[in-house]
């Protein structure tokens, strides 16, 4: 008799413990939005399944519970969505609202070599990475069991903010996360009225013809298949550099070396200028980059001198504190920016 | 016999020299003329008085500075790369090799990714850098005096070490490369007088140095123990001469970035032209330099304008062929 209650108390306790550990998983499942049977399907575009061999879509079963995010540009927009990640890139701007509110891990993820015993140490379920990182560590990940899913840059074929936008349905819909995009395209809806609205008010910025120019001496230029010359052109600006005889586009890049002699014969009247490397983590203030530049004006001023830009000091220094980059959702800040300071220069 | 054959080497000499001058001469009126911009004749002597031009701008504050420029660096690296096959007696010599440029790359690398706010400084701290590796090939390679050969290995084990620690920089601040990456590619792109007038100066210093150095040169050329026994107190004159030659080149290195190939193979030609006496070589490597830089940049910056090839990469291009055609013509004649 007492061997019986025995093992019945003993069949009792497990059944308990069985059904309060099925409760826990049942609730860490909803943390990142629905049951865990909604699983998640990201599309591939066609540039990506030529160039990387990968299929129409990435499919997981089971929604992911422990996302390692390894590239700046999903990581916001993925926040916005309410998708949960246990690891980001550590390039993010600490400084932002969002950053604070991110409780994931930051680790080296975009530095050229990757300590792959740390990511696999956080046990990921899924892996959002670059695919130019396929071969070196991508195919590693894979093999160990992990599902990783690829990003790829794509050339700017539409504008800046439909860039982003694609990437908030793409990330938004695979997430299931409807609420959400809702949110965020109204958001979008908003800021192309806006931009509509910034046009009427300046008029006569119209047609306004400017350089985009990278950094001091000035050896790179952004056409307007760039993100930030798209933005400058949705704002109604013309950019010189797409129409500068020979310059043109060397394996796809639009971020174009221009001679220092061009840009003294074209004699821009206006110039946008950001840090090499914007949207990819450096970071530098809007001040110092703007006394380099006073610093480079006043050394070589025979040159410098004659470029109406800077003689009228129609120069706009995009510093990283107030012109985040224009990776994914700091698209917002990069135009409001943009509309407040272009009308006083 | 002997005096007709002196004649006909000094007419020889005279001549390579004399050609030097006029080749340098018409490349530098060629490289005013062409470039990203193409002006006609007329409006590039129009606006020598006109300076207020748009052509004036390019021509006198861009073109001008930049044929200086090439000039002095390749006068300076051939001088370099002439002064330290002398001293360490081996054809395979150059800045590159002796850790120089390495060191003046290091510290360039450091400036431009964590300490930007001292860009300003950048040529003298460059030149530090390339003394420093300088006085560390040789505090490795001073065992009771140098040996030319102990020279060499210590300046590629610090040649290696110092790309390494340069790689490191790079690999922890990969998104900032830009400015880096330029440099290290060795180009005259966007220079103007501030940075020729740098140059000009340094350049000039060590140039007349390197002159002072042509009867040492001679004597250590023919080996430690004649040098010796000509009075020549040869570990001290090779310290010098290897401070002078890292002098030359950290101030090109500092200026325009890493260019390679031009201290190895000018000195090569020199020699093939004018003999081995330094005195006629080393003027005639430093012209042949000039010349050789000038070509290299022009063609660079002309050739997919209004974009531009970076001299050091130019370089490599023709460089490494040639230095082949060297070596194989030395081989034939053996």
């Amino acid at each position: 008799m007492k061997n019986l209650i025995k093992k019945l108390t003993a069949c009792l306790l497990v059944g308990i413990l069985a059904a309060g550990c099925s409760a826990n998983t049942k609730k860490e499942d909803n943390k990142n939005g629905g049951s865990n049977t909604q699983g998640v399907t990201l599309a591939y575009s066609k540039e990506a399944q030529e160039k990387y061999g990968l299929p129409e879509t990435f499919e997981l079963e089971k929604t992911p519970e422990r996302l390692v995010v390894m590239t700046l540009g999903p990581t916001e927009i993925l926040h916005n969505l309410g998708v949960e990640m246990i690891a980001v890139p550590d390039i993010l701007d600490e400084s932002s609202d969002w950053a604070k509110e991110l409780k994931a891990e930051r680790l080296p993820f975009t530095a050229k070599t990757l300590d792959t015993e740390s990511v696999l140490a956080l046990e990921p379920d899924m892996i959002i990475m670059s695919a130019s990182k396929k071969e070196a560590y991508g195919n590693f990940f894979e093999e160990k069991g992990i599902a990783v899913y690829y990003t790829v840059t794509n050339t700017m074929d539409s504008g800046a903010i439909d860039e982003v936008k694609a990437q908030v349905e793409l990330y938004g819909n695979g997430f299931h996360r409807d609420a959400e995009v809702k949110t965020l395209m109204s958001r979008f809806d908003q800021l192309e009225a806006d931009i509509e609205q910034w046009k009427k008010d300046n008029a006569d910025l119209q047609g306004q013809k400017m350089m985009i120019l990278l950094e001091a001496p000035f050896t790179y230029t952004n056409t307007s298949k760039t993100s930030l010359g798209n933005m400058m052109e949705s704002l109604g600006f013309v950019n010189m550099a797409d129409t500068i005889e020979g310059l043109e586009s060397v394996m796809g890049t639009q971020t174009l070396q221009i001679s220092t002699e061009v840009i003294v014969e074209q004699n821009p009247p206006m110039i946008i200028t950001q840090p090499s490397g914007a949207g990819a983590g450096i970071s530098i203030t809007t001040e110092t980059y703007k006394n380099n530049h006073e610093k480079e004006f006043t050394d070589n001023s025979a040159v410098w001198s004659k470029i109406d830009a800077v003689k009228n000091n129609k120069i706009l220094y995009l510093g990283t504190d107030v012109f985040p980059g224009t990776t994914g959702l700091g698209i917002f800040t990069c135009y409001k920016y943009l509309m407040e300071a272009l009308p006083k220069l | 016999m002997k005096g007709s054959q002196d004649h006909i080497s000094v007419l020889r000499k005279s001549t390579v020299i004399i050609t030097c001058f006029v080749l340098l001469g018409i490349l530098a009126l060629i490289a005013l003329r062409i470039g990203s911009v193409s002006y006609t004749n007329s409006q590039i002597i129009e606006s020598l008085f006109d300076t207020n031009s748009t052509v004036h701008t390019v021509i006198i504050n861009l073109r001008l500075p930049r044929v200086i420029l090439a000039v002095f660096v390749g006068m300076c690296l051939a001088a370099s790369g002439t002064l330290l096959q002398a001293v360490m007696q081996n054809p395979l010599a150059d800045p590159g090799i002796i850790g120089v440029s390495s060191g003046a790359s290091v510290v360039a690398t450091i400036v431009f990714l964590v300490t930007p706010s001292l860009l300003g400084a950048l040529p003298l701290l460059a030149f530090v850098g390339a003394a420093g590796a300088c006085c560390l090939i040789y505090v490795m390679a001073w065992k009771r005096g140098v040996d030319p050969v102990r020279i060499i290995l210590a300046g590629t084990a610090i040649n290696t070490m110092l790309g390494g620690v340069s790689s490191f920089l790079t690999l922890l601040n990969s998104d900032n490369l830009q400015g880096v990456l330029s440099w290290m590619n060795g180009s005259l792109s966007a220079k103007s007088w501030s940075q020729t007038n740098v140059l000009i100066i340094y350049g000039t210093i060590g140039l007349v140095l390197a002159l002072f150095c042509i009867k040492a040169a001679n004597a250590l050329q023919l080996g430690d123990d004649m040098a010796k026994n000509l009075g020549l107190r040869v570990n001290l004159m090779r310290v010098i001469l290897s401070a002078v030659a890292a002098f030359l080149a950290a101030s090109t290195v500092a200026v325009a970035g890493m260019i390679g190939f031009v201290g190895l193979i000018v000195p090569h030609i020199a020699r093939l032209l004018m003999g081995s006496n330094h005195k006629s070589m080393l003027p005639g490597s430093m012209l042949m330099g000039a010349i050789v830089v000038l070509f290299a940049d022009t063609v660079g910056r002309t050739i997919v304008s209004p974009m531009e090839i970076p001299l050091g990469i130019v370089m490599s291009v023709l460089g490494g062929p040639f230095f082949l055609y060297l070596l194989r013509r030395g081989r034939k004649e053996c």
